[in-house]
């Protein structure tokens, strides 16, 4: 019975004892047996990120945030990373960290700095020790925005180009769509209200106008069509149109002022209102060219085509999955893309701080 | 006419007098573990067997109920999760709530009665039909021979138990989700480790440690100072299994404060 | 007649040896009480080597408690038991294990670890003392169970015995060490007039083939006649009287022969008397 005894307990022991051990590495997600590479980088912050984070390079997984520290010799934050040794770093490799999702967690990114010109990178580093950026948390929400801002400008250049009664009816078409993921991404950060609180409120004003500025577009877009369809009052279009671009640009001032109270903010702010502003140029440029005569454009309905499919498709992924939001943000690919906009738009606005005379001609309704 | 008037007052002293006393004994008793933990050759023959039965004979309850939770877990976390919340937080949800909070206090509260209310049993009828004197005068030192082994085991086993617990749960959690909610094993896993940090692990086995040594220090105690027959068994089963039901709910509020902040 | 030789106490070097009575129980002026309910109250009482002394009293009165202090079970509120000269209360732990092995106890149910086999239990004590092979355990217990009369009961579970085997059983473990003293809690409470005779007959075996020591308390004042070469009555927490047992059963005190007698009303009356005599008997 004693015999039996400690053969019991004994087993049950080393069970669990293996257990724990296992499942510890597991929840960890590393590699087995692979012996790791220790990398370490230097941040001016670290934003949410938490040891065991994971490591990206290239979009996969190939590491883990082992250990977070306050270094005051380097005046920053010391982040050790242990790193799968088949990620081949670049030569100038730098660590971005971001969200991996809305949900608050965030990923370390082995990233080439001359990917991301716009990051502040740390500098001047012991050896060793790679240099770090830190992308700023709101992204995620001001992203959706200009990626509706971003495609509408697309959409307003094409139609510079032609600009049919076809076309005017497939404008229609999309700008209710477009209002459509307005309303829902109003809805959405209503939703995220709770966990981002007083960010998302501002966030929140911004998309109310944005649904409101594309209701007005598609207003506009209507008379239009009624242009085509009864023939004349171009004028008196003309006079809406402007007034849809005072409105919208009333709306960028108002945005601007809702969001100047946070610094953090501003910068990504801007480049949204940018956005907004230079849509609204768009706009009154189409305008413009409408004004005089439209002429022969239909080799270019094909292109037209080709830009409101490409609009649609994004609504159809947006939409699809039960026509959640929730779906998109999940969607690691649509992320991306989004992320790639801000970094696009941001290269944009610094664009046109540094050389407005390119832009002057385009902007002198305002 | 004083007794009327002061009768409030002289209760709650009295209160006060007997907590403070009780309070009292209890570090004495608690002491006197501590100083027999020297006396190995009394307690170590005896830890094995009460390792097997406060310990492994412990793991089918806890086992059944961590399958449960897990199930039920996973349901309420996808009932929960409607609309913009994507649904591999299951896994999150599952795999943190287990380790944290209910494989340790579930099993801690199944064991209090398991486990509790054995030892005040069997040490409260050893008492009242005096074999801890019996043990006395045969020159044992009945803390180091019935008490230790019984905390020992209580504090090497009680991690051990919760592991699995904790492990089954989370499997059974898995099971539901890919089978009921039309997830993918892929996605349970995602969430399951996309907040996992390795402390969750030691901090669900401090806990635990922690209630094996409440568990089993209280219903050692209960049974030491039992008194007066087989009510004075009963109400003693009772009141470990009380009061360390209660301690185990302030040791978890407790940790978290110190550890969790 | 005596088995025992001088005191082999190894903790005796703690011993004042200007303590003229050396090898006997001594109880001076011990009180003791329960939160408020007094127990023992100036209470005196030596047992010398060689006596088997009963202590009688009423249900309550005490008796039991007297016997557990002897091993240090519980310690008294105020006055000094001395074993073989040594202060009980002041052992430490080690010379206490070392006092028990000399002291043999046997509880009123027997206190049989009732997990263990009869001989498991014998062998308990001798095993925490170490020194022992096991052929001199087993031979232990078997000579210890032949003198209780239990021969073959060794593999047995106390829960297999019935209530005067049990308090055999519990006999036998108590002389396992040999000890010098017994001492027995209401031996023969609970049983019928035969068993009764027959652990009493044992209770006078100890004496004669171990040559032990005995304090009996009983409240059975025929048992108490046949195995004690005196009998202290012990009633309010004092001994009220003591002697052979010629002499109580002839007392005039008539508590006592109201307890001898089993007369209430003698008890009563004596209760009576006892407050009146004492100095502030004012107080009803």
């Amino acid at each position: 019975m004693r015999l039996k005894n400690e053969i019991v307990v004994g087993m049950v022991v080393v069970l669990g004892a293996v257990l724990t051990v296992v499942g510890a590495f597991w929840l960890s997600g590393r590699p087995w047996g692979e012996s790791q590479r220790e990398l370490v980088a230097v941040f001016v912050e670290v934003g949410g990120l938490r040891s065991g984070n994971p490591v990206k390079f290239r979009g996969v997984e190939v590491g883990r945030i082992t250990k977070i520290e306050l270094d005051p010799s380097v005046g920053g934050v010391l982040v050790t990373m242990d790193v799968s040794p088949r990620a081949e770093l670049p030569v100038d490799t730098g660590v971005l960290l971001t969200s991996a999702s809305l949900f608050g967690d965030w990923q370390a990114q082995i990233v080439s700095r001359a990917a991301y010109p716009d990051e502040q990178f740390t500098g001047g580093n012991p050896p060793g020790v790679l240099p770090g950026a830190t992308q700023p948390d709101i992204t995620q929400l001001t992203a959706v925005g200009n990626r509706i801002a971003s495609d509408l400008q697309v959409l307003a250049q094409r139609v510079e180009l032609a600009f049919t009664e076809e076309t005017a009816l497939k404008i229609r078409e999309t700008i209710e769509n477009v209002e459509g993921i307005s309303q829902q991404l109003a809805g959405f950060v209503d939703q995220q209200t709770n966990v981002y609180h007083d960010v998302s409120q501002n966030v929140l004003a911004a998309a109310e106008n944005i649904t409101q500025t594309t209701a007005r577009v598609g207003r506009v877009a209507t008379e239009v069509e009624a242009v085509f369809v009864e023939g004349g009052e171009v004028q008196r279009i003309l006079g809406n149109v402007r007034q849809a671009s005072q409105n919208l640009e009333d709306l960028s001032i108002r945005l601007d002022q809702a969001t100047a109270g946070i610094p953090s903010l501003v910068s990504r702010a801007d480049t949204t209102l940018g956005d907004l502003g230079h849509l609204a140029a768009s706009t009154a440029d189409l305008l413009d060219s409408v004004e005089p005569q439209v002429h022969e454009i239909g080799p270019a309905i094909a292109e037209m085509r080709h830009g409101i499919a490409t609009l649609e498709r994004t609504l159809a992924r947006v939409e699809s999955g039960d026509g959640t939001l929730g779906r998109m943000v999940g969607d690691p690919a649509l992320y991306e893309e989004t992320q790639a906009t801000i970094t696009a738009l941001r290269r944009m606005l610094a664009d046109i701080q540094a050389n407005p005379e390119r832009y002057i001609g385009a902007v002198r309704i305002f | 006419m004083k007794d009327l008037t002061f009768g409030p007052f002289a209760a709650v002293g009295k209160a006060t007098e007997d907590i403070l006393a009780s309070l009292g004994k209890f570090g004495e008793f608690f002491i006197e573990i501590l100083r027999s933990l020297r006396d190995v050759s009394t307690w170590s023959p005896l830890l094995v067997q009460q390792m097997r039965r406060l310990g492994v004979d412990s793991i089918p309850i806890s086992l059944f109920l961590a399958m449960f939770t897990g199930v039920v877990l996973a349901l309420q976390a996808s009932y929960t999760f409607t609309g913009q919340i994507p649904l591999y937080f299951v896994g999150t949800l599952v795999g943190k709530t287990m380790m944290l909070e209910l494989g340790p206090v579930l099993t801690g509260l199944a064991l209090s009665g398991r486990v509790g209310a054995n030892i005040a049993a069997q040490l409260g009828t050893m008492r009242v039909s005096e074999q801890i004197d019996a043990l006395e005068t045969l020159a044992y030192n009945p803390v180091a021979y019935l008490v230790v082994p019984r905390v020992l085991a209580g504090v090497l086993m009680f991690p051990v138990i919760v592991i699995f617990a904790n492990a089954l749960g989370i499997s059974a959690g898995l099971v539901t989700a890919v089978n009921l909610l039309d997830m993918s094993t892929q996605d349970f896993i995602r969430g399951l480790r996309l907040f996992y940090a390795p402390f969750d692990i030691t901090f669900s086995l401090i806990k635990t440690t922690s209630f094996g040594l409440v568990i089993t220090v209280i219903g050692s105690f209960m049974g030491f100072t039992t008194r007066g027959g087989a009510e004075g068994v009963g109400s003693s089963t009772t009141r470990a299994v009380v009061i360390s039901s209660m301690l185990i709910l302030v040791l978890d509020a407790f940790w978290a404060v110190v550890l969790l902040q | 007649m005596l088995l025992r030789g001088a005191p082999s106490f190894s903790a005796s070097w703690f011993v004042d040896f200007d303590w003229p009575f050396a090898d006997m129980i001594e109880f001076i002026n011990v009180s003791k009480a329960f939160g408020s309910k007094v127990v023992l109250k100036g209470f005196n009482l030596k047992v010398n080597e060689g006596d088997t002394v009963s202590l009688v009293g009423f249900s309550g009165s005490g008796k039991s408690i007297s016997l557990k202090k002897i091993v240090g079970l519980i310690a008294p509120d105020e006055g000094t038991i001395r074993v073989d000269g040594l202060d009980v209360q002041s052992l430490n732990r080690h010379e206490l294990y070392e006092l028990r092995r000399n002291v043999g106890f046997v509880f009123q149910f027997a206190a049989l670890f009732d997990s263990m086999t009869i001989a498991e239990n014998l062998a308990m004590g001798l095993l925490k003392a170490g020194g022992y092979t096991e052929d001199a355990i087993r031979e232990r217990i078997e000579e210890s169970l032949r003198l209780v009369e239990l021969e073959g009961f060794g593999p047995r579970l106390p829960s297999e015995l019935s209530g005067g085997q049990k308090k055999r059983a519990g006999l036998a473990r108590a002389i396992a060490f040999r000890p010098k003293y017994l001492l027995y809690d209401e031996p023969t409470s609970g049983l019928d007039p035969v068993t009764t005779a027959v652990i009493d007959r044992l209770i006078l075996r100890m004496r004669d083939e171990l040559g032990v020591t005995s304090i009996v308390v009983t409240h059975d004042m025929r048992s108490a006649e046949r195995i004690s070469n005196r009998i202290a009555m012990l009633y309010d927490g004092r001994i009220l009287e003591e002697g052979t047992p010629e002499e109580l059963f002839r007392s005039t005190n008539p508590i006592v022969r109201g307890f001898v007698d089993g007369r209430p009303e003698l008890v009563e009356q004596g209760n009576r008397e006892l407050q009146g005599l004492s100095p502030d008997g004012s107080m009803p």
